[in-house]
């Protein structure tokens, strides 16, 4: 099975593509799964959340491959980036909020041509557009996003959720792994066993505030809306609490402060989902999302821009490893832009 | 909120200013409307009249057509902002694509909204709120959109246009052809098809390959990794060729495609009157919907205005939706407020509870929204015109001044304004202070507004002293009160037994209707009433009573002992 096989059998109607880096493939995996699904008779809507830095590549001044909508394609951008594309796209719509690059436009590409995508950063906007574009006659719609840029792949925005990595990544082949597995397992945190706290920790999310569940099960609720800059303050209410239910970011500081500050070894912090945690390593704190993503894949590009490049299948096979070793299940792992195959070949040099 | 309010908070104090922000427009045309909104003053009675009859007959047609308003309210809510298309216009500026489809879908807007006016009978609508055909401009930006608008620089605007994208995209198709056979050919040859990016990655190790690759016409090498090496296909002469006149026909295309949004530009810039005239009876008919839809949830009545003669301030059963809202949202029931007060000053008086300070902001609240255009939540209004109104009720401290302090800075406002015709509500003034200057300071106050005021200006006094309207010789009126029965009084005395001594007893009895006091009309004991319902020790309460039946004799020891103290 292929990468667009998987994508295709989700069944998922929106698809987030997030970088952890630049340079690591992810336009050209965007732009592979676009041509793709269009040639198997989808409609695409193409989107991005926020802007994906230039066009002009400032490390190695090369012209940055631009998305290229198929045919018939949905897609949204600014009107301050559109320039020349705009020959191309029949316009539709012109949301009225205006942003940095101008009010968002959409549009049908009436003719293939490389297109920037600017869209909205919030995950609340980001979603309304996904929703526009599905309602417009979007098959599938695919987000753009990157690791600050994340809203992109929240359960409240799209669906499911591809990550892209690559030899731009990290300095060495194990760094690389290394980070890939720890995202992919804090992006495969899921909802609370217990029926029971996954419900209160819903009514817990609606209350606004960082709130507390007691041995009880009683809500108890702070009287901070976000945990930034009161981690010390709010961990310090814990008392004999069995989980807190975040609304909002998770800082880092949050989750190791709740290490020392807490007992209870089966104390959890409970997250609206795993875009909103912020944290490099595994806090050593049980953690739980309400809305779980769904990660369908890995894809890996072998080639830095730096001129240095790995051997793919061991790239391949070192993530997967990696990754698996992590949340002890495999996840699909594709290799993008390997010069060894063609397009065609992007898809499954290995799944684990 | 401009001069009409007189005083820092008046338009918030009676409840006009979250209404007013509440009053939710569904198009940017009809928040611009709604931004340049003013109230009609004095001498504009007939234009008010005008606004006033439009709602009430837009009124009437939305009971009749609730489908059609419904979809008249849909459409307005997707008008995108035309007014930066016109700033652009004005400037004779060219319009991008994304503005000519704003102007092309604001056409199609009107050509929607003129449709269902003629449904529901267009003269049943201000001509202003009727916006002009742009039927023309629809056809000529909008081609061939079928229900949903659609702009795009297509071949139709152009035959040289057409025939320049025909051409380009067969030379494109020639140079694929071209350049899939020159990859075939170094399939051919090297067994390796070029991939993305016309690329092909050779790895090290297979030294023979590389050097083949090396001595191939059609390859040229692009870079080296630590593992490999890549080389990209190379276009062939007639590759090359095609390429250049495909940029060629590139940039004819771009200029042309350029010359037809300058042209459309200019179109547009010929229609720019009704344009501009199109966005703004949107707008107004926005904000003529805005209104009616207040209007009908209030049950709202249109005010009858006296133009000169018999100034009097009538008010039937009238409602503040705020309070209305919070007692019934307690549970409780809502007792409307009826006031007929003729120009000059009244005083009112009544228990603490008794909805003195909600009377002096209904009425303020039911003056604003009738002077702004708007119909009132009422069963019945009569007024005329003012120039401003004031209200400050009692309220906190502000830093570094006292109550008091804040009352006398803000009541300079209405005497500055003492030769306008105002509506000058006051809430127990001097309340913060020593009580015997307390009255002296409010009964100056309100003598030199009997004196000064030509215009006929209405001044609200609430007090609890009972002697200020015969000491100035003003009407008097009094929140009837608490007047419990004997059965009431009993089920008083039985919650005191099992403990409840609320708020909601008062509630409940407590009769808000403002009755005109006589010479006879006794003082209601309501203070002392409120106190022991509110739960005060009984022997305080007693000891109160006591003092009070020494009446006249304890109320000069009080004022003597003021005047010793100073």
């Amino acid at each position: 099975m292929n990468l667009v096989d998987l994508v295709e059998k989700s069944g998922a109607r929106s698809i987030a593509v997030v970088g952890t880096a630049k340079n690591v493939g992810k336009t050209v995996t965007m732009s592979y799964l676009a041509q793709e699904l269009a040639s198997r008779g989808l409609v695409l809507g193409l989107v991005s959340s926020g802007r994906d830095g230039e066009s002009i590549d400032s490390l190695t001044g090369e012209p940055k491959p631009s998305v290229v909508p198929p045919e018939g394609s949905w897609v949204a951008t600014a009107e301050g980036v559109l320039g020349e594309a705009a020959a191309f796209i029949e316009i539709v719509d012109v949301l009225e909020r205006v942003g940095l690059f101008g009010r968002l436009v959409v549009g049908r590409v009436v003719e293939q041509a490389p297109v920037e995508l600017v869209g909205p950063q919030s995950a609340r906007e980001l979603s309304a557009l996904v929703k526009k574009l599905l309602a417009f006659g979007a098959d599938v719609v695919l987000v753009d996003g990157a690791l600050d840029r994340r809203a992109a792949a929240s359960p409240k925005v799209t669906e499911a959720s591809i990550l892209a990595t690559g030899a731009s990544s990290s300095a060495n082949l194990k760094t690389i792994a290394e980070e890939i597995a720890f995202l992919t397992w804090l992006w495969s945190r899921v909802p609370p066993e217990s029926r029971l706290i996954e419900t209160l920790s819903r009514k817990a999310m609606a209350m606004n505030v960082v709130t507390f569940i007691d041995q009880e099960f009683l809500l108890r609720p702070t009287e901070y809306p976000t945990c930034l800059g009161f981690e010390e303050e709010i961990l310090e209410e814990s008392g004999d609490s069995i989980a807190v239910v975040v609304p909002g970011a998770v800082s880092e500081k949050f989750l190791s402060e709740a290490r020392a500050w807490t007992e209870r070894k089966d104390f959890a912090v409970i997250a609206r989902d795993a875009t909103c945690i912020f944290a490099a390593k595994d806090p050593g704190v049980k953690l739980h999302v309400i809305e779980p993503i769904n990660l369908l894949a890995i894809t890996v590009n072998p080639v830095s821009y730096r001129g240095m490049s790995y051997e793919p299948k061991e790239m391949v096979r070192t993530v997967s490893a990696a990754v698996r070793a992590a949340v002890g299940r495999t996840v699909p792992v594709f290799d993008v832009v390997s010069g060894e195959k063609s397009i065609r070949g992007v898809a499954g040099v290995a799944m684990g | 909120m401009g001069k009409f309010f007189a005083g820092e908070a008046t338009a918030e104090n009676i409840g006009f200013l979250k209404i007013w922000e509440n009053l939710v427009l569904r198009s940017a045309p009809g928040r611009r409307v709604k931004a340049r909104a003013r109230p009609r003053l004095p001498g504009e009675e007939k234009e008010l009249e005008n606004d006033l009859e439009e709602i009430v007959s837009v009124c009437k047609l939305w009971d009749t057509y609730p489908d059609l308003f419904e979809r008249l309210c849909n459409v307005l809510e997707s008008v995108k902002d035309p007014f930066y298309a016109i700033a652009l216009l004005k400037d004779e500026k060219r319009l991008s694509s994304a503005e000519l489809f704003v102007v092309g879908h604001l056409a199609f807007t009107v050509t929607r909204v003129l449709s269902i006016l003629k449904e529901i009978g267009i003269q049943g609508f201000p001509p202003r709120a009727i916006p002009p055909s742009l039927k023309d401009l629809e056809r000529r930006l909008l081609p061939g959109s079928a229900g949903q608008p659609v702009f795009y620089v297509s071949d139709s605007y152009s035959p040289e246009l057409s025939r320049v994208r025909a051409e380009r995209k067969n030379k494109e198709k020639m140079w694929r052809a071209e350049m899939t056979k020159e990859a075939q050919a170094v399939e051919r040859l090297l067994g390796r098809r070029p991939g993305l990016r016309e690329e092909i990655a050779i790895r090290k190790t297979s030294a023979d390959l590389i050097e083949k690759a090396r001595l191939m016409p059609e390859l040229g090498e692009i870079r080296e990794t630590v593992t490999h090496v890549h080389f990209r296909l190379k276009a062939t002469a007639e590759a090359v060729k095609l390429e250049r006149e495909i940029n060629r026909l590139r940039q004819r295309e771009i200029a042309l495609e350029e010359e037809v949004v300058s042209t459309l530009s200019r179109e547009v810039h010929a229609k720019l009157g009704e344009i501009e005239g199109a966005a703004w009876a949107l707008g107004e008919l926005d904000f003529l919907l805005a209104k009616v839809e207040l209007a009908r949830r209030w049950r709202a009545v249109k005010p009858e205005i006296a133009e000169t003669s018999g100034r009097v301030l009538f008010l039937e059963d009238a409602f503040h939706p705020a309070v209305k809202e919070e007692v019934e949202s307690r549970g409780g029931r809502y007792q409307p407020v009826s006031v007929e007060i003729d120009s000059g000053v009244s005083v009112i008086t009544g228990p603490n509870m008794g909805g003195k300070t909600v009377t002096l902001a209904t009425v303020g609240l039911c003056v604003a929204l009738a002077q702004w255009g708007l119909l009132v939540p009422c069963r019945a209004m009569k007024f005329s015109l003012y120039d401003y109104i004031y209200f400050q009720p009692q309220t906190g401290e502000k830093p570094g001044l006292s109550s008091f302090a804040v009352e006398i800075v803000s009541l300079k406002e209405p005497l500055s304004r003492i030769h306008e015709r105002g509506l000058v509500l006051l809430d127990e003034v001097g309340r913060g202070t020593n009580p015997a200057q307390g009255l002296a300071l409010y009964a100056a106050l309100l003598s030199y507004f009997m004196e000064n005021d030509r215009k006929g200006s209405t001044i609200i006094a609430t007090t609890h002293y009972h002697g200020l309207a015969s000491m100035l010789g003003v009407p008097h009126w009094q929140v009837t009160g608490l007047v419990p029965s004997q059965d009431d009084l009993q089920d008083l005395g039985e919650r005191w037994i099992n403990g409840a001594r609320d708020i909601k007893w008062l509630y409940e009895h407590m009769d808000y209707r403002l009755q005109k006091v006589g010479p006879d009309t006794p003082t209601p004991q309501d203070a002392l009433l409120v106190a022991r319902v509110l739960g005060l020790e009984e022997e305080v309460v007693r000891k109160a009573e006591d003092f009070y039946l020494l009446g006249r004799g304890f109320q000069e020891g009080v004022r003597g002992s003021a005047s010793s103290r100073n």
